[in-house]
């Protein structure tokens, strides 16, 4: 275990160096904060005379469903709702519980209204025909929120503009919501080409002609982040990613300063072998990584409200899956630069540039395709992917993050094995 | 018994030779002098011992065992101080020995024990929780000379250790070196400073391009060499140098407006001799009115040997 020594002697030596941490840790938290200023986001600032603050109490009534798939598709459409109320740019939402006591909070303003779901809306879902959504309908949905089974409580005066908007915001959240489920069930397929049958049973000319391809609804059981939130939760991933990465330069450096000092030379009259040398230059820094990356979270959650996801525990093998791509192509890199300057121009172009391209600057939906298919030879790409599915998805696939982290150690050993080949001819 | 044998090592990088066929050991409790210009193969063989390089032929015994390239362990018993200063200046001296010493094998109280000691020994004891990077180029040198000492090594490699040391720092350092040799310690010891060479080492190896040439007792190389007495002449007229170059044993040199005189003796038998010359050279020149302006003794040192064998001075 001598090579433990060379960490712990690292270690104190990356604590003394503080341009290491403002590079790894503070450089990151001012960046995401600034971003968050400009977005008027920071600690969830937001004027709050914009916000309707809306919160939802699911009183679907689950015992009376005796079919297992029911109480699923009713608690998933009611959590659809509640989602859709999270997720909307100038609404915070909030579930309540069944019992809960609400109207103090609708009395000292807490909340604006209180959307109540229910026991009969599963029922009425079912009953509802495609029609009903359009003018030619039933006359069921004509009812607005009550026609659905749900109420509107609010302190708010009747003829208030802000009830009414609220009410016809929630109204079409529902609509849009239920609807899915209505067409799924009455075609009897999960995934259907819907264009010829709904015009024939719509009897609507204004559709467009192509035709659409309608997927069932996606599961979602629990209460996914908000809107405001999610702005932090995919923005401090993306930002952690890129200055994880940073530790290239900052490794490439700690080589470099050991090969320059003489003491690499030293290290390597000692007993102890190549690859043990190698695992404690480059051990220290993936713990750096670890330690970088729980800051920033953390930060993120304390500071910016960032959500860390249905799964959080599955944050811990994407984490350390990016910490040791970042290290293992630190030590391939540090292996190949042969001075300080070629670190600042080639490593520092390097990392920025993987970051840009995988999408580390804006949502990797965002890039064009090619752009995101070419990204995949990045590790940044796949660490954001995984990222993506825990972070923002309602349901992540752990099957695809397993995947991505699975792309990610392969990544790392290859890197490590060519990093530890070039390393015995450093000096 | 030699603690340390090198038979016939050899190395080169492409077309060029670097180390061709070195032999010589060291005995335990000796101190060996490596010398040799730049480029003469010193640093290479001291690479080949430390485990840096592979040879390409030879071998190297140590305490019997042979010494292989990969053999790590084997290094445990030797402690290196290289010519530049391989310490952290972000650590304290105290800390730099933690690591080294760990490095080594050391640890709990044997490494406490070790590091007290070392500090001691080096003069470091006052500043040892001080970042090296405050210290003085000397007390860096002399922490860079603890380092190795740490692990009590059998044999201790020494590259130039006094380069640009002071002089208080270079006689403590020197002093230490004739300590350890004297507890049993076998040392190499590669300067360009001959005095030190010459006042330290029992024995001397001298390299040049590749080559040994010669590994002897310095008493013994030293030998070889003749020593002459030079006499500075001025107003030397024909008749003076006439007579002078009659005198056997005397060659002369005209160096600008003066004559130099050089009576060569080898030994101490050859006293009476010398004796002889010189009263013929003191006559001849109060005789033909000479002046004698300096009377010079070149004695048989390292820096004649090194320039008489290589052709060359060693910091060419």
């Amino acid at each position: 275990m001598r090579f433990w020594n060379i960490v712990q002697k690292d270690i104190i030596l990356l604590v003394r160096d503080s341009r290491a941490l403002f590079v790894l840790v503070v450089f990151p938290l001012v960046f995401i904060t600034i971003i968050g200023l400009t977005t008027g986001k920071l600690l969830g600032w937001k004027n709050e005379n914009q916000i309707l603050k809306i919160g939802v109490i699911d009183k679907t009534d689950y015992d009376a469903l005796e079919d297992e798939t029911d109480r699923r598709k009713a608690h998933n459409i009611a959590m659809k709702i509640v989602n859709g109320v999270r997720g909307g740019k100038n609404q915070r939402g909030e579930m309540l519980e069944a019992d809960s006591k609400f109207q103090e909070s609708l009395e000292n303003g807490n909340l604006d209204a209180v959307l109540e779901i229910g026991p009969e809306f599963y029922g009425i879902c079912q009953t509802l025909e495609p029609e009903d959504a359009s003018s030619s309908g039933s006359g069921v949905l004509q009812q607005g929120l009550t026609g659905l089974g749900m109420t509107l409580h609010s302190n708010l005066p009747e003829t208030s503009g802000t009830r009414s908007v609220i009410e016809q915001l929630l109204f079409d959240l529902a609509l849009k919501t239920v609807l899915p489920y209505v067409l799924c069930d009455k075609f009897h397929t999960s995934n259907v080409m819907v264009n010829v049958q709904i015009q024939r049973k719509l009897n609507c000319q204004k559709l467009r002609t192509e035709v659409v391809e309608l997927r069932a609804p996606s599961e979602e059981s629990t209460v996914s982040a908000g809107g405001d939130d999610m702005l932090y939760t995919v923005l401090i991933p993306s930002y952690t990613v890129m200055f994880v990465f940073f530790l290239i330069n900052i490794m490439a450096r700690s080589f470099l300063q050991e090969r320059d000092l003489g003491t690499l030379r030293r290290l390597r009259f000692a007993p102890i072998s190549d690859p043990g040398l190698v695992a404690g230059k480059t051990l220290p820094f993936l713990l750096i990584s670890l330690v970088q990356t729980g800051l920033l979270f953390v930060c993120g959650k304390l500071l910016f409200g960032m959500i860390w996801g249905p799964m959080p525990w599955m944050l811990i093998p994407v984490i350390f899956a990016t910490s040791l791509s970042a290290t293992s192509l630190g030590l391939l890199v540090a292996t190949i630069v042969r001075s300080d300057s070629q670190v600042s121009a080639y490593a520092n172009i390097i990392v920025i540039s993987m970051a840009g391209f995988s999408g580390c600057f804006m949502p990797r939906a965002w890039l064009p395709e090619p752009m995101q298919n070419g990204s995949l030879i990045f590790p940044h790409a796949w660490a954001l992917m995984a990222y993506e599915q825990l972070l923002v998805k309602a349901v992540p696939d752990l099957g695809l993050v397993w995947q991505y982290c699975g792309v990610l150690m392969l990544f790392s050993a290859v890197c490590f094995a060519a990093g530890c080949w070039r390393f015995r001819y450093y000096d | 018994m030699s603690l340390l044998e090198v038979n016939r090592l050899k190395k080169s990088y492409g077309t060029h030779l670097a180390v061709d066929e070195v032999s010589f050991s060291v005995g335990n409790g000796e101190i060996l002098g490596l010398l040799g210009p730049n480029g003469a193969g010193k640093s290479t063989t001291i690479m080949m011992l430390a485990g840096l390089i592979e040879p390409d032929s030879g071998n190297m015994m140590l305490d019997g065992g042979l010494l292989s390239h990969a053999d790590r362990k084997s290094r445990q018993q030797m402690g290196i101080v290289p010519q530049d200063l391989a310490i952290y200046p972000n650590l304290t001296a105290r800390e730099n020995l933690r690591f080294f010493g760990g490095l080594y094998g050391l640890s709990g109280s044997e490494l406490r024990s070790r590091i007290t000691e070392v500090l001691s020994q080096t003069g470091l004891s006052d500043r040892q929780n001080d970042l090296t990077c405050e210290y003085s180029g000397g007390m860096k040198r002399r922490l860079n000379f603890g380092v190795a000492l740490l692990h009590r090594p059998r044999l201790l490699i020494l590259d130039e250790p006094t380069d640009g040391v002071g002089p208080q720092s270079r006689a403590h350092l020197l002093d230490c070196v004739r300590q350890l040799a004297s507890e049993g310690m076998s040392v190499i010891y590669c300067s360009h400073y001959m005095e030190e060479v010459q006042e330290l080492c029992d024995r001397v190896a001298i390299m040049d391009r590749g080559k040994l040439l010669a590994c002897d007792r310095i008493d013994r190389l030293l030998g070889k060499l003749a020593s002459r007495l030079r006499l500075h002449l001025v107003d030397a007229s024909g008749e003076l140098r006439a007579r002078l170059t009659e005198i056997p044993g005397v060659t002369l040199q005209q160096c600008e407006d003066h004559l130099i005189l050089s009576i060569a003796t080898r030994n101490p038998e050859e006293n009476q001799t010398l004796l002889e010359t010189l009263t013929a050279v003191l006559h001849a020149v109060r005789d033909a009115g000479g002046k004698l302006t300096t009377v010079e003794s070149d004695e048989p040192d390292l820096e004649r040997l090194f320039l008489q064998m290589t052709g060359s001075r060693l910091r060419e």
